[in-house]
């Protein structure tokens, strides 16, 4: 990289009033699409329950219509479900060490990553599920919480 | 010397190459006519589907807003991958919280008329016992199918079809009000296109090889007039035109007293190597209809409005749809794309239209649903009465939607028959109340 090219680079400003603008109306078309998309979603119904997925792969199913939790295949850890008063607690072990719990209320209104030794940030404790669109993703552990749910799904017709 | 004759040979390579990358497939045109109005027009790209490559759908005829439809100058017309035709209305209303509704349905297969049946219901299930009551309906239009196979089918064994066919000629035969009343309109429609529809040809459906007996190879060999290959082999032209003749001179005509009901056979039949033939009816692709109105009358009977059935995925009957709105359609909308009118497209599941409906019947008729090939010509199922063979009338498809399915079962398969011209002044004179799209090949009729 030559040395006048790194200079141009320095004078660059990334920061001028118009370019402010094209990115504060870029925010705001970006906001107005997720809101749009969000309130306008068609048959979104209710959450049935949540899955469970490890690396990809659905290992484990808790449904909210028993209460039941029933794990669907193999991976490298276990998943104990503990149900208590304020709700069901979903402790996921890893064999390397890692843990998450996973929080569902009494009343199924939300489901929430109550406990991870993931990394500092711990990003994924900031998240919940009380909607068709939410998830919780723990990516250093590779682990999916996504709500299953029945939408009225109306298909189109092939005549 | 030797850079030279590299340089030659690399000209030749790259000749070689540019003519074949300039070779293109020659691609299908089609024409589409339509009488519904509010079109948009959407391009597929390339990519989605291939097919698309290979064919180009040309709108010639838009609707003028009366029903009729309005050819497109010559040089003006679209060219498209696909159209997206808007039937509905707007329709000012409350907003209706559809939240709590859910679907019951049943698929089953080879249930009636040796075809497909879908049948969906959506239930608030917000009310105790909705639930249990949509499944009670859906078995009661489950039964309800079940009669009118029975009677309507050709195929089923005592039902009224069947005896009316086994019947000698001028036998008078004692038929059930359902059989009575599905005849009744059958004929009604006949006439009303003309004859283009014919519920008399079963005879020649028989001889040209599209009879449910065909779909199994050893029921192949029955019948004096079939041929030892007929995938391969024409039938004889003796056989053809008796049974034009026969299906001409009509099939008979209906009695009633009281309450029973009766169909006069005709007196007319025709002898060829000794067996006596005689009119035989056939109601395939009427009955599939006529089953889709009655089940939206249990429907709404029932006080279940909105759901829809559809009998072998080209006789519909659509409710209305449980939602406020969709995307290019109104309220209470469902998105019914065309199928593409190619034997590998709709083997793809492709279409190459699209449109929203509610609270009417939908009925396609395709040449591309069941046919053969002898010496580069097609042969579909699809049979012109005054001929009595296949169509060549260079139609591929035809789509009618508005009030019953029946009704729009055997318009659809009429249009076909009748070829662009015909089909283009029917609609513009007789068919302004129902909406109609259909796809010719370019250049229309042989």
């Amino acid at each position: 990289m030559s040395l006048s090219f790194v200079k141009k680079v320095k004078k660059t400003s990334f920061f001028r009033p118009l370019d402010l603008l094209v990115y504060g109306v870029l925010l705001a078309l970006i906001l107005l699409f997720f809101a749009l998309s969000v309130i306008t979603k068609d048959g979104a119904g209710e959450i049935q329950g949540l899955t469970i997925s490890v690396k990809g792969e659905e290992v484990a199913y808790y449904s909210y219509q028993d209460d039941t939790f029933t794990q669907k295949s193999a991976f490298a850890g276990s998943i104990v479900c503990e149900k208590k008063s304020d709700g069901t607690h979903l402790k996921i072990t890893f064999f390397d060490g890692g843990e998450n719990e996973l929080f569902v209320s009494s009343d199924h209104s939300f489901a929430k990553m109550k406990e991870a030794n993931c990394s500092n940030t711990k990003d994924c404790t900031f998240l919940s599920i009380s909607s068709p669109t939410d998830f919780i993703l723990c990516a250093p552990h590779f682990l999916l919480v996504t709500p299953a749910f029945e939408g009225l799904e109306i298909p189109d017709i092939l005549a | 010397m030797k850079r030279k004759f590299s340089c030659l040979l690399c000209g030749v390579f790259l000749t070689i190459a540019a003519l074949s990358s300039c070779q293109k497939t020659e691609s299908e045109a089609f024409e589409v006519y339509t009488n519904m109005t509010s079109l948009s027009l959407a391009n597929f790209s390339a990519a989605e589907y291939r097919e698309v490559e290979k064919a180009k759908f040309i709108l010639r005829g838009t609707g003028d807003g009366t029903g009729k439809i309005r050819l497109t100058e010559e040089g003006a017309a679209n060219e498209t991958g696909a159209l997206a035709i808007s039937s509905s209305e707007k329709t000012a209303s409350e907003k209706e919280d559809f939240s709590a509704y859910k679907q019951v349905s049943s698929l089953k297969d080879s249930a009636y008329f040796a075809s497909f049946s879908q049948i969906v219901i959506y239930y608030d299930s917000s009310l105790a016992g909705e639930k249990t009551r949509a499944e009670e309906v859906i078995q009661k239009i489950e039964k309800r199918a079940e009669e009118i196979d029975f009677a309507l089918n050709a195929e089923k064994e005592g039902g009224d079809i069947s005896r009316i066919n086994s019947a000698q000629k001028g036998e008078k035969v004692k038929i059930s009000s359902l059989a009575y009343s599905a005849l009744k309109q059958a004929f009604e429609i006949s006439s009303f296109t003309e004859g283009y529809f014919s519920p008399a040809l079963r005879l020649s459906v028989d001889l040209w090889g599209f009879t449910p007996r065909f779909f199994s190879a050893d029921g192949q060999k029955k019948m004096p007039y079939d041929r030892e290959n007929f995938l391969k082999e024409l039938p004889e032209e003796r056989f053809v035109s008796a049974f034009r003749s026969l299906q001409i001179a009509g099939a008979g005509t209906f009695e009633e007293v009281g309450e029973k009901f009766f169909f006069l056979k005709n007196n007319s039949s025709v002898e060829i190597d000794g067996v006596e033939y005689t009119p035989q009816i056939d109601l395939g692709g009427f009955g599939k209809g006529f089953a889709a109105d009655e089940a939206f009358a249990i429907m709404k009977s029932e006080g279940f409005p909105f759901g829809f059935v559809n009998f072998g995925g080209s006789s519909f009957y659509f409710n209305k749809m449980p939602r406020e709105s969709i995307s290019g359609g109104e309220k209470y909308d469902i998105k019914v794309s065309l199928r593409y009118p190619t034997e590998e497209g709709s083997r793809l599941n492709l279409s190459y239209a699209s449109l929203f409906t509610h609270g009417c019947g939908l009925s396609t008729s395709g040449d591309y649903e069941r046919f053969y090939e002898i010496n580069g010509e097609k042969y579909c199922h699809i049979l012109n009465p005054e001929t009595g063979a296949p169509i060549q009338t260079g139609m591929v498809t035809a789509t009618v939607l508005g009030g019953s399915a029946a009704e729009n079962d055997a318009l659809s398969t009429a249009l076909l028959a009748m070829g662009k011209e015909k089909a283009l002044s029917f609609v513009n004179e007789k068919l302004t109340e129902k909406k109609v799209v259909f796809v010719c090949r370019k250049g229309g009729e042989k």
